[in-house]
């Protein structure tokens, strides 16, 4: 009887262990699992947020672009092209006195030409068509070109055989521009010398000036600070390059930005 | 389905408790296994919303509780109704929320 007590005693404790162990077992799965999705989850979300950073950041750059493109034809070009109609409409007036000057076409040519230059410059922000048709060696000499405050000095070495796909080389000139113009504006450098090297395997664009030049840590820290447009723009174009981009400081201020081909060409 | 028949016709010629428990123990490995597969798989939803982690459950529950009651089955009919009067609410109430559980289960699936 004290053995069937026992094994009645057994049965009911081993089936109430097991019980309660299944059940243990399915909670902390349960438990896990939700753990394990919610983390998941909020990772997607943050995803999200971040892509969505992005878009915003795309369209505040569309827009300013298109700011920048209005501003110089409204500043630039309208206030000549109505001077110039004023200056045809008097010309008009004395053609029909018959008493013109020389001075006054000589006046109108030279806002022609300013006109000409402006529209030039509004262009080349909205489309380097430069790039689509001389590639990107010929688009950075020909923007190197009209730097007049600098002193410039500009080479290359090209692997004719490589053809870069357009999305790099379009991006890059926009990287270059950037650093260039952010030299320009807060660097008061006297000469300038860019290298380009474009092989099979990568594109290495090295910008020396004689400016008072940043170590990568502080562009780090500006980049993280700023909220403008042209760093974010800087960065964003590179993380989409997959590139890399070093400053130096020592023993002379430098630039170098590497664009692995490999990578863009599998893309 | 395939295990009702095999227990019906086992029974016909007698009680055998060593494929009773075999079968149960199979029915137990394949839950955690599969209860282990749903935890890895299920990346964004939770597994509770499925139907079929409530009839997994419903299934594990049932067969990892009752296996020891299985072991001690010959036993259990061999002695008087005291052995089955303490261990027969116990089956009951595992029967009970195995229903429950696998009600959810099917709740789920149809809705």
């Amino acid at each position: 009887m004290e053995n069937d007590s026992l094994i009645i005693l057994s049965i009911l404790s081993g089936t109430l262990f097991t019980f309660v162990l299944i059940l243990t077992i399915v909670l902390v799965v349960v438990k896990y699992q939700r753990n394990k999705v919610n983390n998941e989850n909020k990772h997607k979300e943050a995803i999200k947020n971040k892509e969505l950073e992005l878009l915003k950041r795309v369209i505040e750059t569309q827009e300013t672009e298109r700011e920048k493109i209005a501003a110089n034809i409204h500043d630039e070009i309208h206030p000549l092209l109505v001077t110039l109609k004023w200056s045809l409409e008097q010309e008009l007036l004395e053609l029909k006195k018959k008493v013109i000057e020389n001075k006054f076409v000589a006046n109108q040519l030279q806002m022609a030409t300013t006109i000409i230059d402006n529209l030039h410059t509004a262009t080349r922000d909205l489309s380097p068509r430069v790039i689509y048709k001389f590639g990107l060696v010929r688009a950075i000499n020909s923007f190197l070109i009209n730097i007049e405050e600098l002193e410039v000095n500009y080479e290359y070495s090209e692997d004719k055989t490589v053809i870069l796909p357009e999305i790099v080389s379009l991006n890059l000139y926009r990287i270059f521009l950037e650093l260039i113009n952010n030299i320009r504006k807060h660097e008061d450098a006297k000469s300038l010398d860019v290298f380009i090297s474009i092989t099979q395997v990568e594109i290495l664009l090295t910008i020396k000036h004689t400016g008072a030049g940043m170590s990568k840590e502080e562009f780090d820290q500006y980049a993280a600070q700023s909220k403008g447009i042209g760093l974010n723009s800087i960065i964003s174009r590179v993380k989409l390059l997959g590139a890399s981009l070093d400053f130096k400081r020592e023993p002379a201020p430098e630039i170098v930005l590497a664009v692995p081909l490999i990578h863009a060409r599998e893309d | 389905m395939i295990v009702s028949l095999y227990y019906f016709f086992l029974e016909m010629w007698g009680i055998n408790t060593v494929p009773s428990i075999i079968s149960k123990l199979v029915m137990v490995f394949f839950g955690v296994y599969s209860l282990n597969y749903q935890y890895k798989s299920k990346q964004f939803d939770l597994m509770t919303s499925d139907y079929f982690f409530w009839i997994n459950t419903a299934i594990l529950l049932y067969n990892g509780c009752t296996m020891y009651i299985s072991i001690f089955e010959v036993f259990i009919r061999d002695k008087d109704d005291l052995v089955l009067y303490y261990t027969w609410p116990f089956q009951l109430i595992i029967t009970i929320l195995f229903n429950l559980i696998l009600t959810k289960g099917i709740w789920k699936m149809i809705r």
